[in-house]
């Protein structure tokens, strides 16, 4: 009954604590600007601007990670594609970029911490299993390899994000960039910009899952991944219908189509 | 010291191969793209090293 009370208890705090990142998120990076800018000007506007807290609300509802840690980021990037100025205000300094940026962080790592709180109730009972040669003490302390682990796992943690960081003041705040590209990219200096930051974002990506990732993935123990992994598979192959995210993904280019169309002809 | 070797190396080659990424940006502002792909191969390079070096800084026996 306690250690229900206990998860319960925990459980809510663990989702007030994504809803107030992800609020101040939205708050910072979108209604904030917007409103300073005046870009809620009609209701198609108001309706893009509020999409995200929508996803957010369900995200924290559900507790699927892929809507906390995918759809909401992304659903915040529409009405920034759809008004330009919202943008513009926000990386005017690198102050103001970094504060942003650290909500960023602070918000994909809270969604992420907080989302493992749907683990099933642990075992009423517990016992180590002592793994020691006849006349040896059980170990107290950590092998040396898992601790070799963790600071490989901490130290890759801290370059993930300082990497991208470096990068996008590479392109958006270096003094001698910026001269460079006021001085050979005259009158186009934003949009090469704009294109510069794209192509950091996909390279960023590219390389986090294949050299961040991709030593720590044949070190992640535990068969409870894999066990998931398998009943997906199962239940993929007998499963009829097409999965969740084929409706994401048609729902996603319709909507992205529309808002081309919206722009283009407005 | 040999324990912390492969783990060192690892993080100071990942690290280092920021700066080359770094470079690769700045040269693309003056519009060398030769140069900003030679050091961006660089960089992909470097950062392969430093992943290997992960890997085998993982895979040490105790």
């Amino acid at each position: 009954m306690e250690q229900a009370f206990a998860n319960n208890g925990w459980r809510k705090a663990a989702d007030a604590v994504t809803a107030a990142l992800g609020i101040n998120l939205w708050a910072a990076l979108l209604f904030v600007p917007a409103l300073f800018v005046g870009a809620i000007h009609s209701t198609p506007m108001a309706i893009i601007c509020t999409l995200p807290l929508v996803a957010l609300v369900v995200g924290l509802v559900t507790r699927h990670a892929i809507i906390l840690l995918l759809l909401f980021p992304l659903l915040l990037l529409v009405p920034l594609v759809a008004d330009g100025r919202i943008i513009a205000s926000n990386i005017e300094g690198v102050g103001s970029f970094a504060l942003l940026g650290g909500s960023l962080i602070s918000y994909l790592l809270g969604a992420s911490f907080m989302s493992a709180f749907h683990e099933p109730t642990p075992p009423d009972r517990t016992r180590k299993l002592a793994i020691t040669r006849p006349g040896e003490q059980p170990r107290s302390t950590m092998p040396a390899r898992w601790g070799r682990r963790f600071r490989v796992f901490n130290a890759f943690f801290v370059l993930s994000i300082i990497f991208p960081a470096v990068l996008l003041y590479a392109i958006n705040f270096a003094p001698d960039n910026q001269q460079y590209m006021r001085a050979l990219y005259v009158n186009r200096t934003a949009s090469m910009k704009t294109v510069m930051n794209l192509g950091v974002l996909v390279w960023w990506l590219a390389l986090f899952t294949t050299h961040f990732l991709g030593p720590l993935q044949s070190h992640r123990t535990g068969d409870k991944q894999i066990r998931r992994e398998l009943a997906i598979l199962r239940s993929d192959v007998s499963r009829g219908a097409p999965r969740p995210v084929f409706y994401l993904g048609v729902l996603g280019a319709l909507c992205f189509m529309g808002l081309l169309l919206y722009l283009r002809y407005r | 010291m040999r324990q912390h070797f492969f783990e060192v190396l690892a993080v100071l080659l990942v690290g280092g191969s920021l700066i080359f990424f770094y470079e690769c940006a700045q040269y693309l502002a003056k519009r060398d793209y030769v140069g900003s792909l030679i050091l961006m191969t660089i960089g992909l390079s470097v950062i392969t090293v430093g992943k290997e070096m992960a890997r085998l800084a993982l895979v040490q026996k105790e």
